[in-house]
């Protein structure tokens, strides 16, 4: 079930009634929220929602062993344990039949016989995402930043709040369980905040994000040889507006719909291309999974104590590793790479503080420098293997600039989409101050025709999210 | 400060009722002014009595939206919204600057205009200047179609020439179809062109856009309904018969397999139709790809095997063909060209 469906907007009137006319009963209320979360869930496989019941009862289970045990060798061994249970069940279902095809193919270049039977196991949807969301819990229980749950029903829903199950934020444990906790307020819902967000959502993902994969960025990643300079500069611009439009529309749907329910979720994009480094994108860049990275992998792997050596060595492994997390591909894995190297380049760069650093111009150099290597690390995203990625760098060297694609109309959305990312950063507070002061039954009423209006211009049917697929 | 805000410390809080009260509205008008979306929401339903049920009623409130004017603010988006996207692609100023640097080399510009136009889905509105001299030696064969055509018509366009030493004039039309001749009349077009030029042979393929409901003298017929059945097999007559009064040969390409298995039964209705309507016109002949393009089995297939590689024949959305994909159906309609219009094979250098 996508967000901008017609299914989808029955799903949650209903829900949403249910919800609240259950408000004054707190456990019949998170008990509705989970039914319907495991409805939603099971709406792409009901297979699905048997692995997510599982492991957030393993998780739940392990965490309460966490609680009662005192001395430390047993807390670190049950946290191991259970971290590598939940990084067993994402090994299995996403990278399994990966590795086994890498080392069939590497033996096979090898000239070496190979018994493996490689196959496919079914992915299923946001695994990555509740996977973390287990890891999280168990290393803040560990960190004793929080208690384990007690009551099973917190911790199901914490799992499974349809919102964010499929494609994020990944809310961690110490946000969204003491929202959980606490009772009801029937008089604490932001709904303006919330109307503003679904509406940006669905115009990002329905008109741009859509019209500018259609028109731009897919004809030209499915054959880069057949186009010119220009066209291969526009998609590869297109892509990484494209991507930033799919992936922040979730999320602002995710945490519009939470508001609407009385949640509220981290934000999770911060107009990332106006970054000026790429240490300052990864703080506005899908902000949730970066600070999984930083407080889950980078600083336990010893971050930037010790040497410079180490310190790199731990970056490379970090953004190695959260490329994979991605997909399991290895043209995932060299996205990560690049970023990593990118990262120590800054890092080196930053050590020798040249007397230039300091100019303003610099500071422009540095966004457009970002910008563009930012780009460049979204080919290797977006091509399904290593040699198209190759395909499509290599295709830039062609003599022929003339233009073929790219038409006024997309380029319009391209500049939208940046232009976007050099708004005041305020802006949304001030829109939603503005509209507190009309009525809500006609911002009910705008949202309506809002929608009505990005319904009309999307196409018959939509993509799915792209972060669907991780 | 609550996670998820930055600034705003102090938002304005609403209360339950108050926030019910404004979904109602906000629902209210989605359902009155969005009946038309609802529908095709309910068409899309797997079968059954209760998908029947919602379907008729989406039908009846649909019809009673349209004839209050209801619709007609949505229509009015939608029309600016495409001709939003039409005006810019026909404009092509950057496209314009890259061919005013080639404007001494006439001829090379003609063809680069051709091939931009067709690349976007404009389809040719007039013939290259040197068309007459085009193909002399060779068979002239007219390529007609909607997005599937975008990207087949340039590799048979390519095989046409490269093979036959003839010439083909692609003319493919983005979201175009039968079902909305308000958008592009591809009959009254089809007509005009084969009525002002020579052509051995026509190529058709359509049938993507058309799984949708559309007026017939001012009547809204139901997809799937029996007056739309009759409508859409009097359109495909028509087409038909236009290419057999002016053509000698005509071939319908059926729509591939598609991977929503729900669109992919729509599809296969229009492939029963057109097959159909060709068997009642004798110089038309209906070329089915499900071999061609699809699994062992006919199915919908992502990546099929051509010279011993794997090879990606469907684009992402599981409804195009890539140039891969679009080579094989290309191979297969030459082989028919050649039997039908009794051709050797030339080779082109």
């Amino acid at each position: 079930m996508l967000f901008p469906t017609v299914s989808f907007a029955l799903f949650f009137l209903f829900v949403f009634a249910a919800s609240w006319v259950t408000a004054p009963w707190t456990q019949g209320r998170k008990l509705i929220l989970l039914t319907a979360s495991y409805i939603f869930y099971g709406w792409w496989d009901p297979r699905f929602t048997l692995l997510l019941f599982v492991c957030t009862m393993a998780n739940y289970v392990l965490g309460l062993c966490l609680q009662i045990a005192r001395d430390e060798p047993k807390r670190l061994g049950i946290t191991v344990f259970a971290v590598g249970f939940n990084l067993s069940v994402l090994g299995y279902f996403k990278y399994w039949g990966f590795f086994l095809a890498s080392a069939a193919q590497a033996l096979t270049a090898l000239h070496l016989d190979h018994g493996f039977r490689v196959f496919e196991a079914l992915l299923p949807v946001g695994i990555s995402f509740y996977t973390f969301q287990g890891i999280s819990y168990i290393v803040d229980i560990y960190r004793g930043e929080i208690k384990a749950v007690e009551n099973p029903v917190d911790m199901l829903l914490f799992k499974s709040f349809f919102p964010q199950l499929i494609a994020g934020p990944i809310v961690r444990a110490k946000e969204f369980l003491p929202q959980l906790a606490r009772t009801f307020d029937l008089s604490e819902l932001r709904a303006t905040r919330a109307f503003l967000l679904i509406a940006m959502g669905l115009f990002k993902k329905v008109v741009i994000a859509h019209y500018l994969a259609a028109e731009l960025v897919s004809p030209v990643f499915e054959s880069p040889a057949s186009f010119g300079t220009i066209d291969l500069l526009a998609a590869a611009y297109g892509y990484a507006v494209q991507i930033y439009c799919d992936f922040s529309a979730y999320s602002d749907l995710a945490i519009g719909i939470a508001l609407l329910f009385g949640y509220h979720f981290p934000v999770n994009f911060n107009q990332p291309y106006r970054a000026v480094s790429l240490q300052d994108f990864w703080r506005r860049w899908h902000i949730s999974l970066s600070r999984f990275l930083r407080d889950y992998l980078y600083i336990p792997l010893g971050g930037s104590r010790g040497s410079a050596w180490i310190s790199y060595r731990n970056l490379l492994l970090t953004m190695v590793l959260g490329g994979l997390w991605h997909g399991a591909s290895w043209s995932f894995a060299f996205w990560g790479l690049l970023h990593g190297l990118g990262l120590c380049c800054e890092k080196l760069a930053a050590a020798s503080n040249m007397v230039f650093m300091s100019h303003p111009a610099w500071r422009t150099l540095r966004r457009l420098g970002t910008f563009h290597f930012i780009c460049i690390t979204w080919i290797f995203f977006n091509a399904e293997s290593l040699s198209i990625a190759l395909e499509y760098l290599s295709a830039f060297s062609h003599t022929s600039i003339q233009p073929k694609i790219i038409a006024p109309f997309s380029l319009a959305l391209l500049l939208l989409g940046l232009g976007s990312q050099f708004l005041p950063d305020d802006l949304l507070d001030r829109m939603e101050e503005r509209l507190c002061r009309v009525p809500l039954p006609l911002q009910g009423a705008c949202t309506a025709f809002v929608v009505l209006a990005i319904a009309a211009c999307s196409p018959g049917a939509l993509a799915p999210f792209i972060y669907f697929r991780f | 400060m609550k996670p998820g805000f930055r600034k705003n410390s102090n938002p304005k809080m609403r209360t339950v009722s108050e926030v019910s009260i404004a979904v109602v509205v906000c629902y209210l008008i989605l359902g009155l002014f969005g009946a038309k979306g609802i529908y095709h929401w309910a068409t899309r339903l797997p079968d059954g009595e209760v998908s029947a049920m919602l379907r008729a009623l989406s039908y009846e409130h649909w019809r009673n939206a349209a004839a209050h004017g209801l619709e007609q603010p949505g229509i009015g988006i939608e029309r600016w919204f495409l001709g939003l996207q039409g005006a810019s692609k026909s404009s092509y100023p950057l496209s314009y600057v890259a061919f005013s640097a080639h404007k001494k080399r006439a001829g090379q510009m003609a063809l680069a205009r051709q091939a931009a136009v067709v690349a976007n889905g404009l389809g040719g509105e007039e013939l290259p200047p040197d068309f007459k001299g085009q193909g002399k030696h060779g068979p002239r064969i007219l390529v007609l179609g909607d997005s599937l055509m975008m990207t087949l018509g340039p590799v048979v366009k390519k095989d046409v020439e490269a093979k036959l030493g003839g010439f083909a004039w692609v003319k493919a039309k983005l979201g175009t179809g039968l079902a909305r001749p308000d958008l592009f009349d591809w009959a009254a077009d089809l007509k005009r062109t084969v009525g002002e030029n020579r052509f051995d042979a026509v190529i058709m393929m359509f049938g993507t856009n058309d799984s949708q409901d559309f007026y017939e003298e001012g009547v809204l017929l139901g997809y799937g309904s029996e007056p739309w059945v009759r409508a859409y097999n009097r359109r495909l007559a028509v087409l038909m018969a236009a290419t057999c009064e002016h053509a000698q040969h005509g071939f319908w390409i059926g729509m591939p397999p598609m991977r929503n298995p729900v669109f992919a039964r729509k599809m296969l209705r229009i492939n029963h139709w057109a097959a159909q309507q060709v068997a009642r016109h004798p110089c038309m002949q209906y070329l089915a790809t499900e071999q061609v393009i699809g699994d062992i089995g006919g199915g919908f297939a992502d990546y099929l095997e051509i010279q011993e590689h794997l090879e990606k024949v469907r684009t992402l959305d599981g409804i195009h063909v890539t140039t891969k994909g679009g080579g094989l159906i290309s191979a297969d309609l030459i082989e028919h060209l050649k039997a039908s219009l009794r051709l050797r094979e030339v080779v082109v250098k």
